[in-house]
């Protein structure tokens, strides 16, 4: 990918796929998909996914699978509240760019 | 490696953080090696990098630090970790340089993130990050750099504030200040220090020079005792014969032994002074570059 990643983009991605499920979903499967949509190292997403966890954004709780504890992470409500804002100034953003690109109007 | 050479590096390399946030690391990494199988074992060691990389991506967040990386698609650039790629696709050199100088930018404490947020206010007012107690957060307004009202998808530019550009010295004056503070708290244990080591460095000449002047001192004493002794053994030759050859041997047995001295002298004069003089020049430029020139001597 051309264009790099912040932080903020990051955060939104990583609570896009948690709130996907009602349940919410584990590190590996994370990793896979933020993976799947932009390209960065497997040690980048267990620091994102702390820091979401510490802002409230994310909560975690084990459950048990396959004999062990696997621990999944769920949108918490704040957490929600700043997907959304997240995703209103993506619209935003990539709006301006894409007419931009097509125009030049800004 | 396998998996559990891994987990253990990481762990001794995670020592010095707090036990739960170690704890919380290596169940999310044992859990991802779980999650990846067995036979991914090799891929997913291979795709974290080395234990020193995941450690050091573990402690730059954990230093309120995560607005020193970016995230490429190479993968995170941090603070922290040692190979440093050359950023791609000719970013300017000012962006360069600030992720370069990553690691003198600790100061996501100092700024106010929230001071000039390019968003502007008003979409924002529900924002629950209004009273976030996490004030070191930048991620939500940009860096705090008003110029760059694209930041919010750039964190590196933080670090241009510090590092890169130089129209905000805030890091460095407050450094700077920090280091004036030190020094006058300090003069109380810096003047004692400088004294003592003073005080040990004239001791240490004073000892040397008096083993020289002792050295020549015998050395001096021995060959005048000889040539006494000599002249008198040979005055007295005639008078009685086997006492004055005894006197005269002794003396040239003291001149001999006074030569030998003479040498020891020349020798820590010539040999022994500049060497310790080499090693403690030697000593004071590791310890303290700036001390150099004083205690050389």
């Amino acid at each position: 990918m051309v264009f790099n990643t912040g932080a903020a983009l990051l955060d939104a991605i990583v609570l896009a796929i948690c709130s996907r499920e009602s349940e919410g979903t584990y590190g590996y499967k994370i990793t896979q998909e933020v993976r799947s949509v932009i390209e960065i190292s497997e040690s980048t997403l267990y620091p994102v996914l702390r820091r979401l966890q510490k802002e409230e954004c994310l909560e975690v709780y084990d459950m048990a699978c396959a004999g062990r504890n696997r621990r999944y992470y769920k949108v918490t409500e704040r957490g929600r509240v700043q997907l959304n804002l997240y995703e209103s100034e993506w619209r935003r953003y990539s709006a301006k760019i894409t007419g931009m690109f097509e125009g030049g109007l800004g | 490696m396998n998996r559990n050479d891994f987990m253990r590096q990481l762990e001794m390399l995670l020592s010095d953080i707090t036990p739960n946030e170690r704890k919380e690391a290596l169940q999310f990494y044992n859990d991802y090696f779980d999650d990846a199988g067995a036979e991914n074992e090799q891929a997913v060691i291979k795709a974290l990098g080395s234990p020193a990389k995941v450690a050091a991506s573990i402690k730059s967040d954990l230093m309120g630090n995560a607005a020193a990386g970016e995230f490429t698609e190479t993968g995170y650039k941090d603070a922290y970790s040692k190979n440093q790629e050359v950023i791609k696709y000719g970013q300017p050199d000012s962006e360069k340089d600030a992720s370069r100088n990553n690691d003198a930018c600790h100061s996501a404490y100092n700024k106010n993130p929230y001071g000039d947020n390019p968003y502007g206010g008003s979409a924002y007012s529900g924002n629950p990050y209004g009273s976030n107690p996490y004030g070191n957060r930048t991620a939500y307004s940009g860096n705090g750099q008003s110029q760059n009202s694209g930041g919010a998808f750039k964190k590196e530019n933080a670090q241009s504030g510090n590092a890169g550009s130089p129209g905000k010295p805030g890091m460095s004056g407050g450094m700077l200040a920090l280091i004036i503070i030190l020094c006058i708290f300090g003069i109380p244990i810096l003047i004692p220090l400088g004294a003592a080591m003073l005080g040990l460095v004239i001791a240490a000449v004073a000892v040397i020079a008096s083993l020289v002047i002792a050295a020549a001192a015998v050395a001096f004493a021995l060959v005048i005792t000889g040539v006494i002794l000599l002249i008198i053994g040979i005055s007295k030759l005639f008078v009685m014969p086997f006492g004055s050859m005894c006197l005269a041997g002794g003396g040239l047995a003291c001149i001999g032994a006074g030569i030998l001295f003479v040498i020891l002298t020349l020798w820590l004069c010539v040999t022994v002074i500049p060497a310790i003089v080499k090693v403690v020049a030697e000593l004071c430029r590791k310890l303290f570059p700036k001390k150099k020139r004083k205690e050389q001597i």
